[in-house]
């Protein structure tokens, strides 16, 4: 049994952050997009620092995120604590920062609410190793064991769940007993409401309340979240957990390409193809022996310089790029896919480890989305 | 052994997180699929430590999806089970479950009457022994629903266990002999529908035939439109339950195919629970195992439901009604009962069976 | 009370590898009082830097008879007096058709003339223990090689002298032997606060690859040949028991299952004191030479690479081709007539090295007193019984396993688990890193294994640093990842690299970048 076959003006692989701007972007040109994925969206590594340094289009990019993010509190301007996005690329409170870094740009003094059972956050450790930096106020490691789960979900409606408001409740309490201006919990909170969650237990506390992120942790899962309904809002189809098992090509344009959905098979044809398949570390470019291939599109894998990695092992291992300077994909032969773009910070240098980051995805969409339409 | 095929493991957590016998668990008691089929496996001889939380599994796949590798995950830890199949005492329910298909080479007993399957026709039909011991309703409906589609549905007589739970919890002899018994009777067929999706894919796996389950069947005849349904049922909200072996092995397009089928019929609302996806607790042999664990996991579903204002919860698998079923809480239903129940009998597409 | 009067041992062994705490062990078991300064960690040098093989004394039965037989003898006892450090899987020997047919009788011969257990067995039983290695064999011989665990070796040692009496002091460096009238009168150890002086009788040099230094402090001259091995581990057992290649012993010819990895070894060549390291074009000589006897190799993950250096003697032979035998150098024909220096040898042997010296050192005292270490169980083999956490540490820890599950039990989370790839507990790591021996987080790795595995302490090292409340928490983490990338950086392809680029970006997080080099 074959699945009935899909027809759309432009096909998007992936649906991370690089696949969901550039599906958002070219939805809302009014082309058909369906976005196919293979599940795996949790690692949200590309989004685990937000920084605008050296992002090409930067007024752009902070418009485009911001407005996707509104409608989750993301990126958004906060009254008396400055702009949403700084000229750092920190964003305020709902940033994905590290807890170093709020330890780097907070007030004096600082309390770090480790939870039970939460492993997102170690505040002895932390405060072991802040301590030591020069440029860090003073903090103190606390631990509450309050019995809450390591997410919470705040909900979408007007206010915030039942649930969220009995964790908010625990926690004003046990930071009420805190001298600190400033208390860093865990990421507790999922959902569009995660904000107010949040701003309740500023407003119960008396503090600020900053969250520590670390990659794979709720923030990640939270934007990314608030990025797949931007691209579901702007008429963008989502083929889920589906798989891309081979392309067919007719010259230099690919045509269709075989998924794979549980134990059938289905074609998809389209106009244009965008590759948002990732990183190295989400596997979106497969490793093998001899440096990074990818066995569906047959792309290439032409070195080109990084730079900015200091181990001369990694930047062998990782400076490879599969598309040319318009961001068209490569294949194996030199030639050039007309229809196909490859998005993301990934290509050329790899993202990771590299910390481009969220900005840089975003402004990769923005372009890719740019040429696609040039193309259709 | 089961290490070599884990090598891709780059300890991102993800599984770890993903799990929803973990989070209802928690670690001490199921140390996540991570451990279990990764990190245990290297140390060989540790394994019979493993044994118990091993058992806590339901073969949900959730870790498989949120897998930057793609692990086989679910694979890899039956097959440990495999290895320490052998320990006994065996849970009291497994036991039973052996013995019934020692005695009748399926896994229950009927416990009431059966839905008696004609055994000639032109479309084959697998009815899988919880449909068909535990669930007679089940069987009729899709049934009907084969007919309502324009076939003839029939049974092959003496048809065995497909062998899907033994493969669960590691029985390797008891699986070949279903196998060889069901393979002589499926001989010159190549499709078969299933109500059952534990049935649809150990049906694919183990015997090469290209089954299909009956929402694959009817959404793809395309025989069902609006008009085969009844108007004048009263309004229903329902909530709608992905069966993980039918969402993520079968494959997520029936899940979309089942939401296109109740938007056909009339005055069925279907409400967000938020938990649509997270696994009953039934499969992977925890239901017989570690009932205990499938009622609890099972119990935090049907809330969501009833919290979400659903009258009735639908699920596309017969276990996974009946796990379902056991919490007491809200009614359940097999989506093929639902959507047989609301078709327009007046039309004449609808033969109950006497 | 100053710290140069607080210890007054008879007799000061200076390394705390496989050979000076088994010296130590020897003596304190003998009622002799004895001060072990070890100027890094145990196993800091080659003790831990080989490829964890107990000899059976088949690898040397044609080239060097004499430590043939050695090995056979003390294999056998090790195994009794330490099995809770050593896996009794066997090994072995196989040749492929491209391989000299005659040195299959030799080797025989060899085997039968230095008392080492060794059977010819059929291809077909070869291949029935031994599923993945290549088909293609041309003959295989069983032998009762082993593989042991070196760093729980020297630890179960060290601990074992310390029960009978003696002291052992790591990170106490000897800064100076001081020499007057033909003896060394006294040692100054340790630096700054920990600075002490004593006076021992006799000072025993076993310092191993630092040997030449230590006894050139008393003016005394040892022709060292330092010969480095490198080696490289893969992530799960990719072997039931020890394979060796059945040819004159070359590069990449045995493969150890250890624990829950497998190490291939090894290369020849020569090696300094500083920077011992594998390089990429080693470890590729490695593989190219193992893949042949196991297939499956080139595409088996890999998770670091290492290197030991050797210390041989001089005189001897080169590389591969010198003496395994050791040999206990006493000083008083160079003009020191208490200085002792045990050089050569293999870990298989090091109880016998610790007899021989520590009979010299008794001569030397002027008393009697027989050696005892091969009556007393160091820790027998543990078995069975328990949670998954407490039967993998007890595979570790033996019969010590006891007191260290006990403040596990006892710390509110000691049980909660810190390294998930090498199952180590907070409470394991709470104790160790409570010990005076352990300053660094290498020490901590190399007590509990934490960091061992193959995500080579990406998750755990936070957990390590946090129980270890090391000076400077970030500097530690990043000396200590600096480390691991050293063996990491020569092996990164395929999944190793993937979890590296996932590690770098973890660590980036917490402002640590571990990858920078130089």
């Amino acid at each position: 049994m074959d699945l009935p076959e899909t027809s759309c003006d432009v096909l998007v692989v992936g649906n991370g952050a690089a696949g969901c701007l550039a599906s958002t972007l070219l939805a809302k040109r009014g082309y058909d997009v369906c976005m196919v994925s293979r599940g795996t969206t949790s690692t949200s590594l590309s989004t685990s620092r937000t920084s605008l340094s050296g992002v090409s289009r930067r007024k752009e990019v902070t418009q485009l995120l911001r407005g996707l993010g509104a409608a989750y509190g993301l990126f958004g301007s906060h009254p008396g604590k400055g702009e949403g996005i700084t000229s750092l690329g920190s964003v305020v409170r709902q940033d994905l920062s590290s807890p170093h870094d709020w330890l780097c740009t907070g007030p004096e003094r600082t309390a770090v609410l480790g939870l039970k059972g939460n492993a997102d956050l170690d505040p002895d450790l932390l405060c072991r190793m802040a301590g030591r930096c020069d440029s860090i106020g003073e903090c103190r490691p606390y631990w509450a064991d309050l019995g809450l789960p390591s997410s919470i979900d705040a909900g979408g409606g007007p206010t915030i769940t039942r649930e969220s408001r009995v964790a908010v409740e625990e926690l004003a309490e046990a930071i009420s007993e805190m001298d600190e201006e400033m208390v860093i919990i865990p990421p507790l909170f999922l959902g569009p409401r995660h904000d107010l969650a949040l701003s309740i237990l500023e407003r119960s506390s008396g503090r600020f309340i900053r969250e520590a992120a670390t990659p794979l942790s709720n923030p990640g899962r939270r934007l990314q979240a608030c990025l797949e309904r931007g691209a579901l809002d702007s008429g963008c189809r989502l083929l889920g957990d589906r798989q891309v098992i081979g392309s067919l090509a007719q010259g230099h344009e690919l045509r269709e390409v075989r998924i794979m959905s549980g134990l059938r098979e289905g074609t998809i044809r389209f106009g244009a193809l965008v590759l948002a398949t990732g990183n190295i570390v989400s596997g979106g470019l497969q490793v093998g022996c001899d440096g990074p291939y990818d066995p569906v599109f047959g792309l290439a894998t032409d070195t080109c310089s990084t730079g900015s990695l200091r181990s001369p092992a990694l930047t062998t291992a990782l400076s490879v790029g599969i598309r040319n300077r318009e961001g068209r994909a490569v294949r194996k032969d030199g030639s050039v896919m007309q229809n196909v773009w490859v998005a993301g910070s990934a290509c050329p240098g790899l993202s990771y480890p590299l910390g481009r980051g969220l900005g840089h995805v975003a402004s990769s969409a923005l372009t890719i989305a740019e040429m696609v339409r040039g193309y259709l | 052994m089961t290490s070599r095929t884990m090598d891709g493991c780059i300890k991102c957590g993800a599984c770890v997180r993903e799990c929803p016998v973990l989070l209802q668990e928690g670690q001490d008691r199921f140390p996540g699929p991570r451990r279990l089929a990764v990190e245990g496996p290297r140390f060989n001889e540790e394994l019979s430590a493993l044994r118990s939380p091993l058992e806590l599994c339901t073969t949900c796949a959730r870790c498989t999806a949120a897998c930057p590798s793609a692990l086989p995950l679910p694979e890899a830890l039956v097959q440990v089970r495999r290895l320490l199949y052998r320990e006994k005492p065996r849970p009291e329910r497994q036991e039973n479950m052996l013995a019934n298909i020692d005695g009748t080479l399926r896994t229950v007993l009927p416990s009431g009457p059966v839905t008696e399957l004609p055994s000639t026709g032109d479309v084959l039909f697998f009815p899988g022994c919880i449909g068909h011991g535990r669930y007679p309703e089940g069987i009729t409906s899709s049934l009907s629903l084969i007919r309502a589609v324009g076939g003839r549905p029939f049974a092959p007589q003496g048809w065995a266990c497909c062998g899907s739970p033994l493969e669960k919890i590691g029985d390797e002899q008891r699986l070949a002999r279903l196998e060889a018994h069901n393979k002589a009777l499926f001989r010159g067929f190549d499709t078969v529908v299933t109500s059952c999706p534990g049935c649809t894919v150990q049906l694919r796996k183990r015997y090469g035939l290209d089954p299909q389950h009956i929402i694959e069947h009817i959404h793809g005849s395309g025989r069902l439109r609006r008009s085969s349904f009844d108007h004048g049922s009263p309004p229903i909200k329902v909530a709608l339950h992905s069966p993980c072996h039918l969402a993520r092995v079968v494959g997520p397009h029936t899940l979309e195919m089942a939401r296109d089928l109740l938007d056909m019929v009339p005055g069925v609302d279907v409400v967000s629970t938020g938990l649509e996806d997270d696994c009953c607790g039934g499969g992977g042999g925890v239901a017989s195992a570690r009932p205990d664990v499938a009622e609890r996991m099972a119990a935090r579903k049907v809330q969501a439901a009833v919290e979400a204002g659903a009258e009735l919860l639908l699920a596309p698998c017969p276990f996974c009604v009946i796990n379902l079923g056991r919490t007491g809480l809200l009614n359940v239903q097999d989506l093929t009962v639902f959507l047989a129940s609301r078709l327009l009998k007046a039309e004449g597409i609808y033969s109950p069976i006497p | 009370m100053s710290s140069s009067e607080r210890y007054m041992p008879e007799v000061l062994i200076v390394g705390g590898g496989a050979t000076g705490t088994g010296i130590a062990r020897d003596l304190a078991m003998r009622g002799v009082e004895v001060l072990l300064a070890e100027a890094g960690d145990l196993s800091s040098g080659a003790s831990g830097g080989n490829h964890g093989m107990l000899h059976s004394g088949a690898r040397y039965a044609v080239t060097d008879p004499e430590a043939a037989r050695e090995c056979a003898t003390e294999g056998e006892v090790l195994k009794r007096i330490a099995g809770f450090c050593i896996e009794d899987t066997g090994g072995l020997f196989v040749s492929l058709p491209r391989d000299d047919h005659a040195y299959l009788d030799r080797f025989l011969d060899g085997c039968r003339g230095s008392g080492v257990r060794a059977e010819e067995i059929s291809i077909c039983e070869a291949l029935r223990s031994e599923p993945n290695i290549s088909s293609d064999i041309a003959a295989a011989v069983r032998v009762p090689d082993a593989s042991v665990d070196p760093f729980f070796l020297v630890w179960g040692m060290a601990e074992s002298a310390r029960e009978a009496g003696a002291t052992v002091l790591t990170h106490t460096p000897v800064t100076s032997l001081h020499v007057k009238e033909g003896r060394i009168a006294r040692a100054v150890l340790g630096r700054g606060e920990r600075r002490r002086t004593v006076r021992p009788e006799v000072v025993v040099n076993a310092s191993g690859a630092w040997c030449g230094r230590v006894a050139a402090m008393a003016g005394q001259r040892i022709d060292m040949q330092l010969d480095k091995g490198s080696m490289v581990v893969f992530n799960g057992r990719l072997v039931n028991g020890l394979v060796n290649r059945l040819r004159p012993p070359a590069d990449g010819d045995i493969l150890v299952p250890h624990r829950s990895s497998t190490i291939l070894g090894t290369t020849s060549g020569p090696g300094t004191l500083e920077d011992v390291r594998a390089t990429a074009t080693e470890v590729e000589g490695l593989l190219r030479a193992a893949t042949e006897v196991l297939p499956g190799l080139s595409t088996a993950r890999t998770i670091r690479s290492y290197a030991g250096v050797r210390p041989l003697l001089n005189g001897n032979g080169r590389g591969r081709q010198a003496s395994r035998a050791f040999t206990v150098i006493d000083h008083s024909e160079g003009g020191v007539e208490n200085l002792l220096s045990v050089a050569g040898g293999k870990l298989t042997t090091c109880r016998l090295m610790a007899e021989k010296a520590s009979d010299a050192v008794m001569r030397r005292l002027g008393r009697s007193g027989a050696c005892r270490t091969m009556l007393e169980e160091i820790s027998p083999p543990v078995i069975g019984g328990g949670s998954f956490q407490e039967e993998v540490m007890r595979r570790k820890y033996g019969a010590f396993t006891g007191t260290i599950l006990a403040e596990c039990i006892g710390s509110p989370l000691g049980r909660e688990e810190a390294c998930s790839c090498e199952s180590v507990s907070v409470g394991e790591l709470e104790h160790f890193a409570a010990s005076p021996d352990v300053i660094s987080l290498s020490d901590l790795m190399r007590r509990t294994r934490a960091g061992m595995g193959y995500c080579q302490a990406g998750l755990c090292v936070f957990r390590m640093a946090s129980a270890l409340d090391a000076g400077e928490p970030r500097r530690e983490i990043e000396r200590f990842l600096a480390e691991r990338w050293k063996g990491i950086s020569p092996v990164l392809r395929g999944e190793q690299l993937r979890q590296e680029a996932f590690k770098a970006h973890l660590f980036k997080v917490h402002g640590i970048d571990h990858t920078r080099e130089g």
